[in-house]
């Protein structure tokens, strides 16, 4: 089955970077302790914008997230 | 001895017909211009919102662009990359062409009277700010673009980013929902609630854009990938 999402992301890739997640800012330590409380499921509601915004257009902090899932 | 795959076989003969035809080879040209791709383009201009007249006309036009040098312009045939196929180049530069058509043809009927007596294709043509018809090869990345973005800023970034993390960085359903303390029910029908959000807003968008544009989402989504496809 076509995954629809992840053409329409790769479109954005290539033709907006700039809010298709390729940006690589680095992340604030402050930032970093929001990413660990999410993946701990343990971030407040009020937070959780915030970071999604950051996971919408930082792929720096996808990374980070996916990786405190891993370990 | 490693044969070519069908995509590199057909790319060869595509770059093969357009070097014998830009050679003046009649015969290579009229492979590339046959009555079947005459034929099509045709339709799927007519398919996406342009009349009869204007299928054939932009269709003309186009084939007479991409065997003539004129004004110090280079054959159209020159600008296929060999990404995709010469019949995919040909249908998006078609594309193009009726899109750039379509919107200075509503600029036109928007200019004040004195200013819309002039015939097309003289001092309108050139107004600041009007590209040439050479530099309309990208009118569609930017619509499907801005469609997108305008769709993308109407989501709430916690769903969208879900959606994301699911289906395209492949997360678990069940860990995504743990994460957002969302059962897992919850982050799946949460999935499936983005997604016709964004084909809603994403539609809606288009036809703001360009209210006479026809375009199914399936269509928007196979444009997105032949996109990508061809420019990264």
């Amino acid at each position: 089955m076509t995954n629809e999402i992840d053409i329409l992301d790769r479109f954005l890739q290539t033709f907006s970077p700039e809010v298709g997640g390729r940006s690589s800012e680095t992340l604030t330590s402050e930032m970093e302790t929001k990413l660990k409380q999410l993946s701990a499921g343990q971030l407040p509601d009020k937070e959780r914008s915030e970071v999604s915004r950051e996971l919408l257009t930082n792929q720096n902090a996808v990374n980070f997230l996916l990786n405190q899932l891993d370990g | 001895m490693e044969k070519p795959n069908d995509s590199s076989k057909t790319k060869l003969e595509d770059f093969a017909l357009i070097e014998a035809a830009l050679a003046g080879d009649e015969v290579a040209a009229g492979t590339i211009r046959c009555p079947e791709t005459n034929a099509k383009l045709e339709a799927v201009l007519r398919n996406r919102g342009a009349s009869d007249t204007e299928a054939k006309d932009i269709t003309a036009d186009l084939w007479t662009d991409c065997f003539d040098s004129r004004e110090g312009r280079r054959p159209l045939l020159e600008k296929f990359s060999g990404k995709g196929s010469l019949n995919a180049f040909l249908t998006r530069t078609a594309l193009n062409r009726l899109i750039d058509y379509k919107r200075r043809q509503k600029f036109r009927g928007e200019l004040p009277a004195s200013q819309n007596m002039d015939q097309p294709g003289d001092a309108f043509d050139s107004l600041p700010g009007e590209d040439s018809p050479g530099d309309s090869e990208d009118r569609l990345v930017g619509l499907l673009r801005d469609a997108m973005l305008a769709a993308f800023s109407r989501i709430d970034p916690e769903k969208l980013v879900v959606l994301k993390l699911v289906k395209v960085h492949g997360l678990d359903q069940e860990l995504a929902g743990r994460m957002w303390n969302w059962s897992q029910s919850k982050v799946s029908r949460n999935i499936s609630a983005v997604m016709e959000e964004i084909r809603d807003a994403t539609m809606s968008e288009l036809k703001r854009i360009d209210p006479w544009l026809e375009l199914r989402w399936e269509d928007f989504v196979g444009l997105c990938k032949q996109s990508s496809d061809l420019f990264s």
